[in-house]
């Protein structure tokens, strides 16, 4: 019982993260029909920011840890979310009215200059956080831990989807999202600046997959150029789960595929976990391809 | 002001008559790419070191895997991304099958490519009928489980993270086969025969169907292609063939290891047939030959070589989505010769 | 028209959603005839074609075509079945040439597989040449030979349309759809285009089609059916439907489909234009 609840917070914790980066999956796809493969190298490179700030800048600043973590996350999500729009601009925006797989291939060309530049520029290694950087504490509850981290990342994931789910339901803003991701041509009509809606998501996306960058970085202390790939396509497992261009049912996937993700590696095997998680993403993808909230619609001949 | 009228009047008066200049100078161009490449295969032994016959040996194993997912990204239009899990297949099917019960290597190949149509046909039945994008993740998806389980050692057979040894080799005639240039031969040997065979196909109603469905699936289906049968015959040939290549990569390297079938491999083998030009034979050719000839050349270019072809997928879905070397259509005129 | 009905539509149901689309629907199409299929916008028509060519499969009822059980059959099928058909919006394979896209009507018709394709057999190539002779056929009667090397993105509106039904003709088939056959043509065009489909029934393929135009439908049809909600209301000569009330009634609800209801009561219609003239004339 002890090693469930265990893995049930590890795997909420993880859970958490994907949620995040799932958002910007689905956010993007909702809108512009679009996979965007490089979304999880925002997350990477956002990870990778947070360290650089932390260790060139900010090391001997002597300011207090917590105020250091939130100018590192800042800085990190302003780069992150200039980068996402420039993409947008530079790689996707020519390719709007051209065929759908054009731009597929367009993003997965972005994903690997991202993956590769991240590489030359911070090497081929892993990367450490310092361990002055990540609170050590934990807590021992009823005989399970809970450790400080685990806590925080739950705690802002939670925050940042509450408020981007208010953001998107309850603002203008985001009634033009909304409006956006049924029709186009009707939101236009509706004197909806659609490139302003497209350009807001390619700051949300990559900003929510930058602070998740941050968070865990500082959970497993180490980083690579290859994080954003694997921990994209489960992001993506996870907002395919919850039904793409939901974004309750990306937090839903997100969570869910966590707590899959770590009772599969606890109970069954670790070294098996990738390929039950692939199994979940093609056995959904054949039988309910649009996932636990999608809503099936007929295509039309 | 007469000069500036001049120059805006002669591109549309001829504009049709060079399009349809065009369109007959590429069908020949194609015989003059072949005719010169094989004259520069058949004088290289003769000049070239071995370093550089080496090279060209790696370039003819990427030309038949490249030729042989053309056939299903470039011909029917399937997304595949995990294309190197057929070849990881074939070439894990050799090294055990030779290993266990040293079986012949040319068998081998004929069991390798079967075990990998077979496999092609068996994984990829379910979700074919899947949109582009969502094929391209399962596809991924695939790829990956099937790395990570060469990795996790399944009963003992794939020898985990560190592979396994293959130490039998090709023989002919007595002779084995073994120094770079016999390499080099069997490689474009086989290149030579998979050409033959895929000018075929694309010259009949099987290559014919696979367009239609690339073009429009549905229209396909509702003029009475099975897009279903076609889809699956392209896969299950396209992924023997990498299986077959496989068995030669195999007793190449004479190791074999998941470090060689990963998702990164399978991206560079997509990015190959998208930039070479979809379904233009040629241009596969060429790209398969260039992503590896030009590492070689500009040293310092090797550590660029991905963020390059990041950079030119993007770029070349922008200004040039047919490829550097388009396709060429098949024309009435083609009918007596062509068709024969 | 022989007394024998080529299809039998029987009984036919298919819900989308909570959405009725097709409700109960039976019709016969008579060999040898031109069976027209009207009604107002959004009333199932196209959904009929879709569940007939194997696209939908009906929830209830069954198609039966030529004494054979072809209900919810692939649509390649069918086609191999003897029923080819065109789309409402052009599906054409735009950047094959003209000819590649008659051709591929004939895939169901050759039967040469790998093995044959790859030794390029003396068979294989006699049945490519077979092939490539009936679409040049097909061409030529739809009078589009002259495009062959064009790609059909290439082409004008009204001559893409004559593409498509080459293409559905090239696959011999037995009875020929068509999916609004002259939506977006001019007078002249789809004068030529009642022609062109006499003819083909005279060659002995049956006619089965959607159209808007009432001139066409009234000027070519045998048998007409109406349809309004997913169900069929009237069946006829295209004299007996015009007269009938309940269509009538279907077209004045409708207020989208003004120039039907114009174009049945034409009597009517063309005292309007009168007056309209008349009115016209005293302005001057």
């Amino acid at each position: 019982m002890v090693f469930f609840l265990n893995q049930m917070i590890n795997g909420l914790t993880v859970g958490a993260v994907y949620a995040l980066v799932a958002l910007g999956y689905t956010m993007v796809y909702g809108v512009m029909r679009l996979i965007n493969f490089a979304h999880g190298e925002f997350f990477m490179i956002g990870s990778y920011l947070g360290y650089t700030t932390l260790v060139m800048v900010l090391a001997d600043s002597g300011l207090p840890l917590w105020l250091m973590l939130l100018i590192a996350t800042a800085a990190s999500t302003v780069g992150v979310a200039i980068l996402g729009v420039s993409v947008e601009q530079v790689a996707y925006r020519p390719l709007r009215k051209s065929g759908r797989l054009a731009a597929v291939v367009s993003a997965l060309g972005v994903s690997q200059f991202l993956q590769n530049a991240a590489m030359l520029v911070w090497g081929a290694r892993y990367q450490a956080y310092p361990p002055w950087s990540a609170p050590e504490a934990t807590w021992r509850v009823a005989s399970v831990n809970i450790s400080f981290m685990q806590v925080l990342i739950m705690a802002v994931s939670l925050l940042l989807m509450v408020g981007l789910y208010m953001f998107v339901q309850r603002t203008t803003a985001g009634t033009a999202i909304r409006a956006t991701a049924i029709d186009h041509d009707t939101a236009r009509l509706m004197g909806i600046n659609v490139d302003h809606v497209i350009r807001l998501i390619f700051i949300i996306g990559p900003a929510l997959g930058a602070i998740a960058g941050v968070l865990l970085g500082l959970y497993y202390r180490q980083i690579h150029f290859s994080v954003g790939w694997s921990y994209g396509l489960k992001a993506f497992t996870a907002a395919i789960l919850g039904g793409i261009g939901n974004i309750p049912g990306a937090m839903l996937g997100g969570l869910l595929l966590g707590i899959l993700e770590m009772l599969g590696a606890g109970y069954i095997s670790a070294a098996w976990k990738d390929v039950m998680v692939f199994l979940i993403l093609i056995l959904l993808l054949i039988f309910r391809p649009t996932g636990l909230l999608g809503e099936r619609v007929a295509e039309k001949v | 002001m007469s000069n500036g009228h001049d120059i805006q009047k002669t591109p549309t008066a001829n504009s049709a008559l060079a399009k349809a200049r065009t369109s007959r100078m590429s069908t020949s161009s194609t015989t003059l790419f072949l005719a010169i490449l094989a004259a520069v295969l058949i004088v290289l032994p003769f000049v070239a070191s071995d370093y550089w016959i080496d090279v060209c040996v790696f370039w003819g194993i990427n030309a038949l895997l490249s030729l042989s997912l053309n056939i299903i990204l470039g011909e029917v239009g399937l997304f595949n991304m995990g294309h190197s899990a057929f070849y990881a297949i074939g070439a894990y099917t050799t090294a055990i099958l030779s290993q266990r019960f040293g079986i012949n290597l040319w068998i081998l190949m004929v069991l390798s490519g079967l075990t990998a149509a077979l496999a092609g046909y068996i994984l990829t039945a379910p979700i074919m009928h899947l949109r582009g994008d969502y094929l391209l993740v399962v596809t991924i998806g695939l790829n990956e489980m099937i790395r990570i389980t060469l990795i996790n050692n399944p009963f003992g057979l794939t020898g985990g993270p560190n592979g396994l040894l293959v130490l039998d080799q090709f023989r002919i005639f007595g002779k084995v086969i073994q120094t770079p240039r016999d390499f080099y031969v069997l490689v474009w040997a086989c290149v030579a025969v998979l050409l033959f065979s895929l000018f075929r196909l694309q010259r009949s109603r099987i290559g014919r169907a696979w367009n239609y469905v690339r073009e429009d699936p549905v229209a396909a289906e509702s003029t009475g292609v099975d897009t279903r049968w076609a889809k699956a015959l392209a896969f299950t040939i396209g992924a023997g063939i990498a299986g077959a290549t496989g068995t030669i990569y195999a007793a190449k390297m004479m190791v074999i290891s998941p470090d060689s079938f990963t998702f990164a491999a399978s991206v560079m083998l997509f990015a190959i047939v998208i930039l070479g030009g979809t379904g233009s034979i040629p241009g596969v050719i060429l790209a398969s030959g260039a992503m590896l000839v030009l590492p070689e050349v500009l040293r310092d270019f090797a550590r660029y070589r991905m963020l390059f072809f990041g950079l030119a997928m993007v770029l070349m879905m922008i200004f040039r989505p047919q490829g550097l070397w388009p396709s060429t259509r098949w024309t009435t005129k083609m009918r007596e010769s062509g068709g024969k | 028209m022989t007394g024998k009905a080529l299809l039998r539509i029987d009984n036919i149901s298919k819900n989308f959603g909570g959405l009725k689309a097709v409700a109960d629907f039976t019709l016969d199409v008579m060999e040898g005839s031109i069976t027209s299929l009207i009604g107002p916008n959004g009333a199932g028509k196209t959904t009929v074609f879709n569940l007939v060519t194997g696209i939908y499969s009906p929830d209830t009822g069954q198609v039966v075509f030529d004494g054979k059980n072809i209900t919810g059959i692939q649509p390649h099928a069918v086609v191999e079945a003897g029923i080819a058909r065109t789309f409402q919006t052009l599906r054409l394979f735009e950047n094959l040439t003209c000819f590649e896209n008659v051709v591929s009507g004939q895939h169901c018709r050759c039967r040469s597989g790998v093995i044959a394709c790859l030794l390029n057999t003396k068979s294989r190539r006699e049945e490519d040449a077979r092939a490539f002779n009936f679409a040049e056929e097909c061409m030529r009667l739809m009078g589009i030979w002259e495009f062959r090397d064009e790609l059909a993105k290439n082409l004008s509106y009204g001559d893409r349309r004559r593409l498509e039904i080459a293409r559905a003709l090239a696959s011999r088939p037995k009875l020929l759809i068509l999916d609004e056959p002259a939506g977006g043509l001019n007078e002249n065009e789809s004068d030529e285009l009642m022609d062109k489909i006499r003819q083909i029934r005279d060659s002995g393929i049956t006619v089965f089609l959607i159209e808007h135009d009432m001139h066409v439908v009234m000027g070519i049809s045998d048998v007409v059916a109406v349809m309004e909600y997913g169900r069929k209301i009237a069946e006829g000569t295209p004299e007996e439907v015009q007269r009938n009330p309940d269509v009538i009634e279907a077209y004045l609800g409708s207020e989208e489909d003004e120039e039907l209801l114009a174009t049945l009561k034409e009597g009517a219609m063309e005292e309007v234009t009168q007056e309209a003239a008349q009115e016209a004339g005293e302005a001057v």
